[in-house]
C-alpha cells in the first residue's frame, strides 16, 4: 500500500491551514473592523470560492500562475521551479479554495464582540493593536478557531481545484482525494475504498479534537 | 489639573448640552438615569465624539468639535471605572489591572496593580476570573483599574452601587486620597444624595441633558 497521498495531503493542508488562519484572521479584522470604500465588493470577491466550482476556481489559477503567465514567470525565476503542477500549486489552489470559509467566520465572530470591552480596553491606554491582540481576537478565539476548523477540512478534501492546478501526479501532487479517484478510475476498489475509510478517519479524527479544543473555553 | 468641557450632543430624540469646569478634587454628577451623566463621562473619554464644543484636560485641547479635532481615548490619560465595569472577562483581575499599568516592566506592573488590589481589598481576588467575582468585588476591581493607570483625570460611572457601608467608605477614601495626592479632577456619577454629599466639593446637578445646579458641600468627610 502506499501511503504517499495521505502524507501529502496532511502536509498540504497543515501548510494551508497555517496560511489560511494568519490571512483568514487578518482580513477578517479588517473587514469587520476597517472603514474603506470597496469593503463590500473585496468580500465578496473573497467568498467567490465557495460559490464557483472548483474546476473554474482550478481554471482562473492556471490562468494567473501558470508558466507563461506574469506571476508564474516570476516565481520561477526567483525560485527555479513552477508553480502549476507542483506541491506549491497544491497549497495555493487549496488555500484559495478554503481561505473565504476561515475569513466568514472569523469576520462574524470579530463583529460580534461586545464593543465595550474594547472601549474599556482603550480607556486602560492600550494601542489600537494591542485591543486588537489582547482583547477582540481573544473574545472572537471560539468562531475563529471554528473558521480555521472549516478552512482545513475543505483544504483536506480539496478535489477540483487541486486536480486543475497541481495535477494527478503520483508520488508528487497527487493528494488523497485524487488519489481515491485514481483508485476507483483504476478499477481497484479495494485501494479505493481503503484510502476513502483513512481520509474519513483522519477528518473525524482531527475534527473531534478541535471540538474539545473549542469546549474548554470559558 | 483642570477639566474644561463645553459640549452639546444629540442621541434621537435625547439632547445633551453640558458646560462645566473641573479642578482637582472630586465633582459628583447627581440626577435621575438618562440625565446624560454617563454620556458625559463617555464625552471626556473619548468613545463618544461630541457634535459640537470642546474639552480640555488640563489645557490640552482633546475634543474640539469645530476644529476636527478628536484624540484617542488611549492618548488622553484617564482613568475610568464604568457601570458595568466591564473587566476583561477572559483575564484574571490581577491582568485586569495590571494592564492598565501604563509605566514599568511587566513584574513592575503586576507589582503595581497588586498594590492597587490590596488599597481597595481585593488582594485575595487576584488570581480569579471576573465571572466568579460578585457584582462588589468587581466593582473593586474597576476602581482599582482605573486607580492604576495614573491617569490625569478620573471618571467613575456608579462605581460604590454594588458595595456595602463599609466597603463604601473604604473606597471613597481611596479614591478621596489619591485625588488629593495627585491633585486631578474626578468626575463620579451617582444618584445618591449622601454619597454625592460625603464624596467631594462639587456637586453638579444633571437633568435631562442640562446642568440645573453646582451645589459646594461643606467639603469631604475626612478620617
Amino acid at each position: 500500500m502506499d501511503w504517499a497521498p495521505l502524507w501529502l495531503s496532511l502536509q498540504v493542508s497543515a501548510i494551508v491551514t497555517v496560511i489560511v488562519a494568519v490571512t483568514g484572521t487578518a482580513g477578517a479584522y479588517l473587514l469587520a473592523k476597517g472603514r474603506f470604500p470597496g469593503r463590500g465588493v473585496l468580500e465578496a470577491a473573497a467568498s467567490l470560492p465557495i460559490v464557483l466550482p472548483p474546476t473554474v476556481l482550478g481554471y482562473y489559477l492556471l490562468v494567473l500562475l501558470g508558466r507563461r503567465s506574469v506571476i508564474g514567470r516570476a516565481w520561477e525565476a526567483a525560485t527555479g521551479s513552477p508553480i502549476t503542477f507542483t506541491v506549491t500549486g497544491a497549497v495555493v489552489a487549496a488555500s484559495v479554495a478554503s481561505f473565504p470559509f476561515c475569513l466568514r467566520a472569523a469576520r462574524a465572530a470579530i463583529a460580534s464582540v461586545d464593543e465595550q470591552f474594547e472601549q474599556a480596553a482603550r480607556t486602560m491606554g492600550l494601542p489600537e493593536w494591542r485591543v486588537a491582540l489582547t482583547v477582540t481576537l481573544p473574545l472572537a478565539a471560539r468562531g475563529i478557531v471554528a473558521g480555521i476548523t472549516l478552512a482545513f477540512a475543505r483544504a483536506l478534501g480539496d478535489f477540483g481545484a487541486t486536480l486543475m492546478v497541481a495535477g494527478n501526479i503520483p508520488g508528487r501532487t497527487q493528494t488523497m482525494p485524487i488519489a481515491v479517484y485514481d483508485a476507483v478510475q483504476a478499477g481497484d476498489d479495494g485501494r479505493a475504498a481503503l484510502l476513502a475509510v483513512v481520509l474519513s478517519a483522519v477528518a473525524v479524527v482531527v475534527l473531534l479534537g478541535v471540538g474539545r479544543l473549542g469546549t474548554r473555553d470559558p | 489639573m483642570i477639566l474644561d468641557l463645553d459640549v452639546a450632543h444629540r442621541v434621537g430624540t435625547f439632547a445633551l448640552a453640558v458646560r462645566l469646569r473641573v479642578g482637582p478634587g472630586i465633582t459628583t454628577l447627581m440626577g435621575p438615569s438618562g440625565a446624560g451623566k454617563s454620556l458625559t463621562l463617555s464625552i471626556v473619554a473619548g468613545l463618544v465624539r461630541p457634535q459640537r464644543g470642546r474639552v480640555r484636560i488640563g489645557g490640552r485641547l482633546v475634543a474640539d468639535a469645530d476644529a476636527g479635532v478628536h484624540i484617542p481615548t488611549q492618548d488622553r490619560r484617564i482613568g475610568m471605572a464604568f457601570q458595568h465595569t466591564l473587566l476583561l472577562p477572559h483575564r484574571r483581575v490581577l491582568d485586569n489591572v495590571a494592564l492598565a499599568v501604563r509605566e514599568g516592566n511587566r513584574a513592575q506592573r503586576r507589582r503595581i496593580a497588586h498594590s492597587w488590589l490590596e488599597q481597595v481589598g481585593a488582594a485575595s481576588l487576584a488570581g480569579r476570573a471576573p465571572r466568579n467575582l460578585s457584582g462588589g468585588e468587581r466593582q473593586r476591581v474597576a476602581v482599582a483599574r482605573a486607580l492604576a493607570s495614573s491617569p490625569d483625570v478620573l471618571l467613575l460611572d456608579e462605581p460604590f452601587s454594588a458595595l456595602d457601608h463599609p466597603s463604601r467608605d473604604l473606597l471613597r477614601r481611596v479614591v478621596q486620597e489619591e485625588v488629593a495626592r495627585r491633585r486631578i479632577p474626578a468626575l463620579v456619577v451617582t444618584h445618591e444624595p449622601e454619597m454625592a454629599g460625603a464624596l467631594g466639593e462639587q456637586v453638579v446637578v444633571v437633568e435631562a441633558g442640562a446642568v440645573v445646579a453646582v451645589r459646594h458641600t461643606t467639603g469631604p468627610v475626612r478620617h
